[in-house]
């Protein structure tokens, strides 16, 4: 009884648009959109209230596959509907709006029943997001860390690993070479035998004194460069990338514990970190600390000491229960929604340019064109695979050369006295391939520019000709569904309705 | 198909009649601008608009076999209505109208699983003339009705084509040659592609008198009782088919009454297309 006022709301909107909106109700966004949208806040509502821990590992895949046949249903439900009634290809009132208005509720549509699938990764982000901030967790993991290495002080290396490096610009970035004790040069002898010896350019040596520990100067042009062990049993880049308190490197550690020996309550500092290790266990765990601390660990071995550490504090699982949060938090972030917005935008823009072309074609030249595709990709592959320079490039100049035959095609429609399943075939293919033109005419462009630059050696020549490169494939891939929208506007919807309306051959 | 010239102006309704296989329904598909001509043209006057999209668009045409349609009868309606520029209060307003003229307020929720095909082909009449088109074409539609039906589609079909707000030509093809040509203005007669005979221009009526006539008399009495060397009887399962270059078919009965003969049906078909059946 609860759903009868809006049943009767639905019905008189569905007679409404049936009355006055033809082409509108046709495409059945009334229907599919308020119920798309209705299932979409369902599942919204499911995924918040299923029992969901963001330190475990992530079962999210399950409800994308268990979503994405709901999707496919949903589709094919909805292209049942859409068989029932076309204004088109009824000969009905069709403006030069019409093949583009019906374009857009066809995108719309189908982005409502694609976006299921990405809803319960979505709220999944959302209740890790508000279960933990960065800031605490960058914390919690620092914390862990200082307090493992107070523990742990007596047991774990201190020994910095260290390299020896002699600057000279007649080797190219650098070059092993372990020398004995009485050849070096200047008299200096400050190292092992058992160290290794670079010769390096000074490019290098720039860049290896930005990342280093710390560093010794022997002479103008040899340095000892040393390396920290690691002091980070616990770690997490995303978190480190994140947060607005960065994780502390293993020098910060040795630094603020290790360098000089510290007095610890160790009972305090036990108890501690077992209640920061239970934040990030599961209740099932075991109990990591447990067991309580055995003295022996004095005697680990140097070599071991992480590993050993590893396993008697169960260190793994923290680690993995804090990247399972990790994982779950900054699944929507700047560096990695690009690929879920392409993935959501190119599925859904190929889905509706083809429940375009199946509504404006006859249904014999729809799967023709879709045989023609498969059979022409086919052979394609063939060739760019037997051709000697089998590369991104061939592929584009294939593509390039098909849009301009499909367009030739499709010019004849303009001139023929009678409906032609080629000029049809012709025509589907080339408005399918429409959006994705101007990206790859662009990728062309660049790689024809890196073949050119290919031997220049000029680095600020060479990033000046490629600064705008992932800019401007950005802007052909927006301008692929602008110029999708204007040839759709005038010329598609001009050739779809001269095609369509001829007589048969 | 041969060359065929005919015209077709509003008000008007052309009967296509003919053996089966002998053209009509690619006449009338040519008419539709469903199949293309080869030479000659087909002149559309009333569309302002060249192109097959706009002719479509005014050029209503029926098939033998009407197409499934899905949900309910009366939103189809509604649909073709609105599609024809129809909307709001005059949708509604029209689309009772059409149930009504037709017949099919009854039917208005039913589905196509759930009527006849004779009242499907009152609902293929009903959708295409609510979309208002200037020139409507049937395929064979009283095929599919019984003998009411098909009176009821004929004389409706009558009155709309003459409808002073919105007067159409009517173009339909059929079997039932008497019937057609009660309503038509003009019949054409197909035989092998070519156009043999249009009721309206009557070239050959003045050549011989032909009718039909069922009697228990036998033929050798029938030409005893006419005795004219010009008359020529011949008998067609059932009925007899009397051609004579000099009595009229009132003459002949006259004969037939006066000589006591039993006659249980009498047509005069000098002027139908029925003549050139055999």
């Amino acid at each position: 009884m609860a759903n009868k006022p809006t049943y009767s709301f639905i019905k008189k909107i569905d007679q409404y648009l049936l009355k006055n909106f033809p082409v509108t109700w046709s495409s059945r966004i009334h229907t599919a959109g308020i119920y798309g949208i209705g299932f979409s806040l369902l599942v919204a509502f499911l995924s918040f209230i299923v029992p969901n821990d963001p330190r475990n590992n992530t079962t999210i895949y399950y409800w994308i596959v268990l979503l994405a046949i709901l999707s496919l249903l949903g589709f094919i439900f909805w292209m049942i509907y859409l068989l029932r009634f076309n204004v088109f290809k009824r000969f009905g009132k069709w403006s030069s709006m019409d093949t583009l208005k019906s374009f857009i509720f066809y995108f719309i549509i189908t982005l409502i029943i694609i976006s299921w699938s990405f809803i319960p990764p979505v709220i999944e982000s959302v209740r890790a997001n508000m279960k933990y901030t960065s800031e605490e967790l960058a914390t919690d993991i620092n914390t862990m860390n200082i307090k493992i290495c107070q523990l742990e002080q007596d047991s774990i290396s201190k020994r910095f690993e260290r390299d020896t490096f002699e600057v000279n610009n007649y080797v190219r970035g650098y070059e092993k070479k372990i020398k004995q004790r009485n050849e070096t040069q200047n008299g200096v002898n400050d190292y092992s035998e058992n160290d290794n010896y670079y010769l390096i350019d000074s490019a290098t040596l720039r860049n290896k004194l930005e990342e280093a520990d710390s560093v010794q100067r022997l002479t103008d042009s040899i340095y000892v460069i040393y390396d920290c062990p690691d002091y980070t049993f616990i770690n997490n880049y995303s978190v480190d990338d994140r947060s607005k308190i960065k994780l502390l490197s293993d020098m910060d550690l040795y630094r603020q514990v290790l360098q000089n020996k510290q007095s610890i309550d160790k009972g305090k500092i036990r108890t501690e970190l077992g209640q920061l290790f239970k934040k990030y266990s599961r209740e099932h765990d075991p109990a990591t600390l447990s067991a309580g601390f055995d003295e022996s660990y004095n005697s680990y071995g140097e070599t071991s000491y992480i590993s050993k550490i590893n396993d008697k504090y169960d260190l793994y699982q923290i680690d993995n229960r804090i990247e399972n949060i990790a994982d779950k938090k900054y699944r929507w972030d700047v560096e990695v929604i690009g690929i879920s917005w392409r993935l959501l935008y190119y599925f859904t823009l190929c889905l509706s340019v083809l429940v375009l072309i199946y509504r404006h074609t006859t249904r014999r030249t729809f799967f023709l064109s879709l045989l023609s595709a498969v059979v022409l990709t086919i052979v394609t592959s063939i060739f760019i695979a037997m051709g000697h320079n089998g590369s991104d490039k061939s592929f584009y100049i294939w593509t390039i050369a098909y849009f301009i035959l499909f367009g030739i095609l499709s010019a004849f429609i303009f001139y023929s006295r009678n409906r032609n399943v080629i000029s049809g075939i012709g025509l589907n293919l080339l408005v399918f391939m429409t959006p994705f033109m101007p990206h790859i005419i662009t990728a062309l462009y660049y790689k024809a520019l890196h073949d050119r630059y290919r031997y220049q050696h000029d680095p600020l020549e060479y990033a000046k000709a490629f600064e705008n490169e992932d800019y401007h494939l950005f802007l052909s891939e927006i301008g692929g569904g602008i110029l999708l929208i204007l040839l759709l506007a005038t010329l598609y919807q001009m050739a779809y309705k001269k095609w369509f309306s001829l007589p048969e051959q | 198909m041969s060359p065929v010239s005919f015209k077709v102006t509003s008000g008007d309704i052309l009967g296509v009649v003919g053996e089966n296989g002998n053209g009509k329904t690619t006449l009338l598909r040519c008419l539709a601008g469903q199949l293309a001509i080869d030479t000659g043209s087909v002149h559309h006057t009333q569309i302002k608009e060249p192109g097959y999209y706009a002719i479509k668009h005014q050029v209503a045409f029926i098939p033998q076999r009407i197409p499934r349609w899905y949900g309910l009868l009366k939103d189809n309606l509604h649909f073709s209505a609105a599609i024809a520029g129809v909307n709001d209060e005059e949708n509604d307003l029209m689309v009772d109208f059409m149930l009504e003229r037709l017949g099919l307020g009854a039917y208005a929720n039913y589905t196509w699983n759930q009527i006849s095909s004779g009242y499907r082909t009152r609902f293929e009449i009903a959708r295409v003339l609510l979309q208002k088109p200037s020139l409507l074409i049937l395929d064979e539609p009283l095929a599919n009705l019984d003998i009411n039906a098909q009176q009821t589609i004929l004389t409706d079909l009558r009155y709309m084509a003459k409808s002073i707000k919105h007067p159409m030509g009517v173009v339909l093809s059929s079997q039932q040659l008497h019937e057609v040509e009660k309503i038509a203005d003009n019949v054409l007669f197909i035989k092998r592609g070519s156009c043999m005979f249009q009721t309206k221009e009557k070239t050959e009526t003045t050549k011989s008198y032909v009718l039909e006539l069922e009697t228990v008399t036998g033929r050798d009495d029938l030409l005893r009782i006419l005795g004219d060397n010009n008359v020529s009887i011949q008998f067609n399962g059932g009925f007899y088919t009397i051609t004579s270059a000099s009595y009229s078919a009132q003459e002949i009965l006259n004969r037939l009454v006066s000589s006591q003969v039993g006659v249980t049906y009498f047509r005069d078909i000098t002027y139908s297309t029925k003549r050139f059946f055999n």
